[in-house]
């Protein structure tokens, strides 16, 4: 146990079984072998039986003259004869006494023997009579070895029989096999994950459907690890890429600061630091929700109104914008299973990109049954809009538009289109009735009840 | 900031706060300080009046900074430009320096060092290069020939084509041919910084040189002495 375990790799590759195809052609040749065994030693017993029986029913006694005349003729019969004074060789060697009426082997002179004894045709005599018993042996023998070859040629023909039937069994496998050789261990995430068939047995066909299905869930973990993968580097990249700018500000700001401790316009330049440090927070906070929604199914689903949703959207965007008109649309009375956290989140963003970029003065919230069965949350404002050519591009990461107004992370449009992805559903930028911009977030007909 | 010879500096830079900050910033450390917040407002600004530096952001929204080096060399601007990039891969460094900038920083950088570098591009820019060509002045090294008249670089037949800051560090290497400079030197004398700095500046530039100078195979020219610096020199 411990010795084998123990085992280095580098070491000699491991034995290898027995091939199937083999297997089952010594399984049917050790059948066969089996079968010809028995009807072997059966026939052999049988042959021998039937051959004694003919012996002894030849063993027939008659008077002494005709059996005289009888054993003359035949070389191999023995006949004596014994009355109560005498004992007589008619022909061939003496024989024993055997008992009575009952065929007996003998060995006479070094010669089997099959004797029988009757009583004489005169009372008080005894014929034993006997053949030699080598004839019966030796045809017996034949008959044997007769057996014995058939019996080999039976075996012989069974394993080669096995051997050719089970390489046309065993196709199948080694399809299999060859199939599953050709996977490498790479995944292309553009590339479906790769079918095993193997027909032709239901074993095989068993075994190639769970490859596949392995093979299939292997994919799909492997997909899923390496997007996040992505998601993570990009995230990672582009958090670097977006904390330098306003730190450059800051830093610059602060070197002033130190440089000149008497700069009449010191207040500005503090001013400046602070609005810098609360751009960092603030990217942090976007890229922090943004990471939490990158994660698969990260927090959990709420069944909730949609008027609860615009409600408590509305509630967000007054505490956030005191100075902000929010006007709540009468929604559809549907029921979505989202998270609500999120929704939340993004329908605030939209609120703040409104009030920031849009300068809005007001916003509509609302909500409206999909095309596709879905619910559609929409955010009107009345600001200044964004020129159609730009709206795919900003619900990008970090991307700004040209019309945005004080600095912002370039995310919020991007969060929003997150969440709306979340949802099976997906964000447009439209022009509002109000004359500014619409968010409209799509929710997913398996989302919307 | 009213002094006359102050040096007229471009600012480049599409956010507010970081245009700010530098243009503050730069004033106070003694330059007339111009800003533009986008590629095509960049080249307005230049063609109003040239000015004696440029800072430039790479990431510009639209024309990007590599478009606005580009066409400032394509305009014959001499001018130093100094890149600053929020990336710290290779690849954009090189797109920056590749198309004519003469130095790059990475964000967040600190001001004193971009003072620093700047002042010294300035002073390289008014003063004649230490090796101030005379005509039919011919420059040669195994299969190099640089024609300092001319402004002209060949290897062998070839014409090469380089920017201004790859010429004068090809034109130091190559006049002190088999003489190992370090990095140190190599920045005193091409880029004028006579102070510590910390950059790889030259290994970049002499990584575009190698490339451009063995475009067809020619054997290495320009050696890398480990820990040591570079030198030009024909075979190992």
């Amino acid at each position: 146990m411990t010795r084998r375990s123990a085992a280095r790799p580098g070491g000699p590759a491991p034995r290898r079984s027995a091939s199937l195809r083999l297997r089952v052609a010594l399984a049917s040749g050790l059948a066969s072998l089996v079968v010809v065994v028995l009807v072997g030693v059966l026939a052999s017993v049988l042959l021998t039986r039937e051959q004694t029986d003919r012996l002894d029913r030849s063993l027939v006694p008659g008077s002494p003259a005709v059996l005289g005349t009888f054993a003359s003729t035949r070389a191999d019969l023995a006949v004596t004869l014994r009355g109560p004074s005498a004992t007589r060789r008619v022909s061939g060697p003496e024989l024993p006494l055997s008992p009575v009426g009952i065929p007996t082997s003998v060995d006479v002179g070094g010669v089997a023997y099959r004797i029988r004894t009757a009583p004489g045709p005169t009372p008080g005599v005894l014929v034993t009579v006997g053949a030699t018993e080598d004839d019966t042996r030796a045809r017996v023998a034949d008959r044997q070895r007769l057996v014995l070859g058939l019996g080999v040629v039976a075996v012989a023909l069974a394993a080669g029989l096995g051997w050719l039937f089970a390489g046309r069994a065993v196709r199948p496998m080694r399809r299999l096999t060859a199939q599953a050789a050709t996977l490498d261990g790479a995944v292309d995430p553009d590339v479906d994950p790769p079918v095993v068939r193997a027909d032709g047995s239901r074993e095989s066909e068993e075994l190639a459907d769970a490859l596949s299905a392995m093979l299939a869930r292997l994919h799909a973990e492997q997909e899923r690890s390496t997007a996040s993968l992505h998601a993570a580097r990009d995230f990672a990249a582009a958090a670097r890429h977006e904390l330098r700018t306003p730190l450059t500000a800051m830093r610059t700001d602060l070197e002033v600061l130190q440089a000149h401790p008497d700069l009449p316009e010191r207040e500005a330049v503090l001013a400046d630091v602070q609005r810098a440090q609360a751009r960092v927070e603030a990217t942090l906070t976007a890229l922090g929700q943004l990471a939490a929604g990158d994660l698969p199914d990260s927090g959990e689903l709420d069944a909730v109104g949609v008027a609860d949703v615009l409600r408590l959207a509305a509630e967000d965007a007054r505490r956030a914008h005191p100075e902000l008109a929010v006007v709540v649309d009468e929604p559809p009375e549907r029921t979505i299973t989202v998270s609500l956290e999120g929704l939340r989140m993004a329908l605030a963003n939209a609120v703040v990109n409104a009030v920031r970029h849009g300068g809005a003065g007001s916003v509509r919230l609302g909500a409206h049954a999909g095309e596709d069965g879905g619910v559609v949350l929409t955010v009107d404002d009345d600001g200044r809009g964004l020129p159609a050519s730009e709206r795919e591009a900003v619900l990008g990461r970090f991307v700004r538009g040209s019309t945005a107004g004080a600095p912002g992370s370039g995310l919020g449009l991007a969060l929003i289109a997150q969440q709306a992805a979340r949802h099976g559903g997906e964000v447009r930028l439209e022009d509002a009735p109000s004359g500014g911009l619409r968010v409209s977030l799509a929710i997913g007909p398996d989302r919307a009840g | 900031m009213s002094d006359p010879a102050a040096p007229d500096l471009l600012v480049v830079e599409d956010d507010a706060d970081v245009r700010a900050s530098l243009e503050r910033g730069l004033a106070l450390s003694g330059f007339a300080v111009r800003s533009a917040q986008d590629g095509p407002g960049a080249l307005r600004a230049v063609h109003e009046r040239v000015p004696d530096a440029v800072v430039l952001d790479l990431g510009l929204p639209g024309m990007d900074g590599v478009a606005v080096v580009t066409a400032l060399r394509a305009m014959d601007h001499d001018v130093p430009v100094c890149v600053l990039s929020a990336r710290d891969t290779v690849d954009d460094r090189v797109v920056g320096l590749e198309a004519g900038a003469d130095d790059y920083m990475v964000k967040p950088f600190a001001l004193t060092e971009l003072v620093a570098r700047l002042r010294a591009l300035l002073r390289r820019g008014v003063r004649p290069a230490p090796s101030a060509p005379s005509d039919g002045d011919v420059v040669a090294a195994g299969p190099l020939r640089i024609d300092l008249a001319r402004r002209t670089v060949h290897v062998g037949e070839r014409s090469v084509d380089l920017t201004k800051r790859e010429y004068e560090l090809l034109v130091v290497l190559a006049r002190n041919a088999d003489v190992v400079l370090t990095r140190e030197r190599l920045l005193e004398l091409v880029w004028g910084y006579d102070f510590a700095t910390d950059t790889n500046v030259v290994d970049v530039f002499v990584g575009y040189l190698r490339r451009k100078l063995e475009a067809d195979g020619t054997p290495r020219l320009v050696h890398t002495v480990r820990g040591v610096g570079f030198v030009l020199r024909e075979g190992g």
